[in-house]
């Protein structure tokens, strides 16, 4: 399969290991700015591990090695000049469970900012709102900036937590299962975000949920045991995939 | 157990769909047989046929849109349903002109004509054969059958001219044969239709067994 198209994370193959067991076995992935690319598979797959090696995530583990390119706006984001933090600023992530800092709704978004030397009153205030308009939860929380995060429906943290990943200004957005947690409602409005964030961001999803994996995405990867078996655009994986595999799998027959 | 019960209903689908496909092949052959011996009983026979095509036809339908709300099938499953809802559409059509074909034959008999001509009964021939290659292909999902269904689509529309050019001959050396030309005009229009719907439940079949995008006619 050839797609041609601007890529602006390639991955080539990717080998990873913690400790002896190797998880991730020569993994080659294109994600296309500005388009949702999703990763689905069985629990164990490796593709939770392939996510969070996109920013690094998985250094915080020891014993964890990869070897392969992992190409950011062409370089490499395990080159050794990568300054690591700048990596995860402008690659964000978001994870299964909300994980609003025990904070109030504003001082969870000015946080990062203020990390990355932001002292202006203003600039930050600007960032709050921005951030939670893009978010989709601005009207929402805006009489309630200054009340604590963890008050907020379990919905609300996880937009909260994508206004904050919003607030340094990244370029591309991971998430791992950020649905995984919600019921239907706060499910289809993070759905609706994301397929209005694509706009300006980029956007890649693990997901165990195949309808929404269908729904939002632009191209997905089926991963099995460490492995890519198959990556194309998503209404040919769900319509008509190539390996019998990826049909077994999608149809509910394995896995 | 979900998949369990998803697999049960899809196949129970399937097997509905196929014995609606053969009620109307059956349909198809005594229209044909009908026609050829201008049988009044026979061609009463299809007609009965037809309201039961019809209650099948919604039968269908409802149950596949229950598997498509209660399992949200997939892949090859996803293509499997959603073939079936738009072939039961061409074949309940294609029950619709056996009736039609058996009402004209029943009206022809009535008005003493004793034999059907040999180009609308090879057209005839010609509409079982192609009703059959669906059938049977939507059973063994092998589609290599359908290499020649174009060719038999073609011949079927050769035949249609020639039948029409035949009968405006006939209608303009004896005008006394108007109505039955015009009943022998409708039965080969109605066989080229059957014709080409079971083309395009051919090009269903084909996206159902291998997901590609086909033109047969």
């Amino acid at each position: 399969m050839v797609i041609i198209m601007k890529n602006i994370i390639d991955i080539q193959n990717v080998n990873l290991w913690y400790g002896d067991h190797q998880a991730l076995y020569d993994v080659s992935m294109p994600v296309q700015k500005n388009k949702v690319t999703a990763l689905i598979g069985p629990s164990g797959c490796g593709k939770s591990t392939l996510i969070r090696s996109i920013n690094r995530m998985n250094d915080l583990i020891d014993g964890c090695r990869v070897e392969g390119r992992m190409m950011f706006h062409g370089e490499d984001i395990y080159g050794p000049g990568t300054d690591v933090i700048k990596v995860r600023k402008k690659i964000g992530m978001i994870f299964q469970k909300p994980n609003p800092f025990p904070m109030s709704v504003r001082d969870n978004i000015t946080y990062g900012p203020k990390i990355h030397g932001i002292t202006d009153k203003d600039e930050l205030e600007g960032i709050v709102e921005k951030s939670l308009r893009e978010a989709a939860l601005w009207d929402e929380v805006k009489d309630r900036l200054d009340k604590s995060a963890m008050a907020l429906s379990g919905g609300q943290q996880q937009r909260l937590c994508i206004a904050r990943t919003l607030s340094v200004s990244p370029e591309v957005i991971l998430m791992d299962e950020p649905t995984s947690a919600l019921d239907p409602i706060a499910t289809s409005k993070i759905e609706d975000l994301i397929t209005e964030l694509v706009k300006e961001y980029t956007v890649v999803i693990v997901t165990h949920n195949m309808q929404q994996a269908a729904r939002i995405s632009d191209y997905t990867g089926f991963m099995y045991i460490g492995e890519m078996v198959e990556f194309d655009k998503t209404e040919k994986i769900f319509q008509s995939p190539s390996k019998e595999m990826t049909d077994r799998y999608i149809s509910g027959r394995f896995g | 157990m979900r998949m369990k019960r998803f697999i049960e209903d899809l196949n129970n689908l399937v097997g509905t769909a196929n014995g609606f496909g053969d009620l109307v092949l059956s349909m198809a052959e005594r229209s044909v047989y009908a026609l050829n011996n201008l049988d009044a009983d026979i061609a009463r026979s299809v007609m009965d046929d037809y309201s039961q095509v019809d209650y099948m036809d919604g039968l269908i339908e409802d149950e596949a849109l229950r598997i498509l709300m209660l399992f949200q099938p997939m892949v090859s499953d996803m293509r499997v349903v959603a073939v079936i809802l738009k072939t039961i559409t061409y074949m309940e059509r294609i029950g619709k002109y056996c009736h039609n074909v058996a009402k004209a034959v029943i009206y022809l008999s009535e008005k003493g004509v004793r034999r059907s001509y040999e180009n609308i009964s090879a057209m005839g021939d010609l509409a079982v054969d192609m009703v059959r290659m669906v059938t049977e292909a939507m059973k063994d999902r092998d589609i290599s059958r359908f290499e020649e269904i174009s060719a038999k689509d073609q011949k079927m529309d050769g035949l249609r001219d020639l039948v029409l050019t035949k009968a405006v001959e006939h209608m303009s050396r004896d005008p006394c044969c108007v109505d039955v030309c015009t009943y022998f005009i409708s039965i080969s229009k109605f066989f080229e239709r059957m014709g080409d719907h079971a083309c395009k439940t051919a090009e269903k079949i084909t996206y159902m067994v291998n997901g590609k995008r086909v033109t047969y006619n």
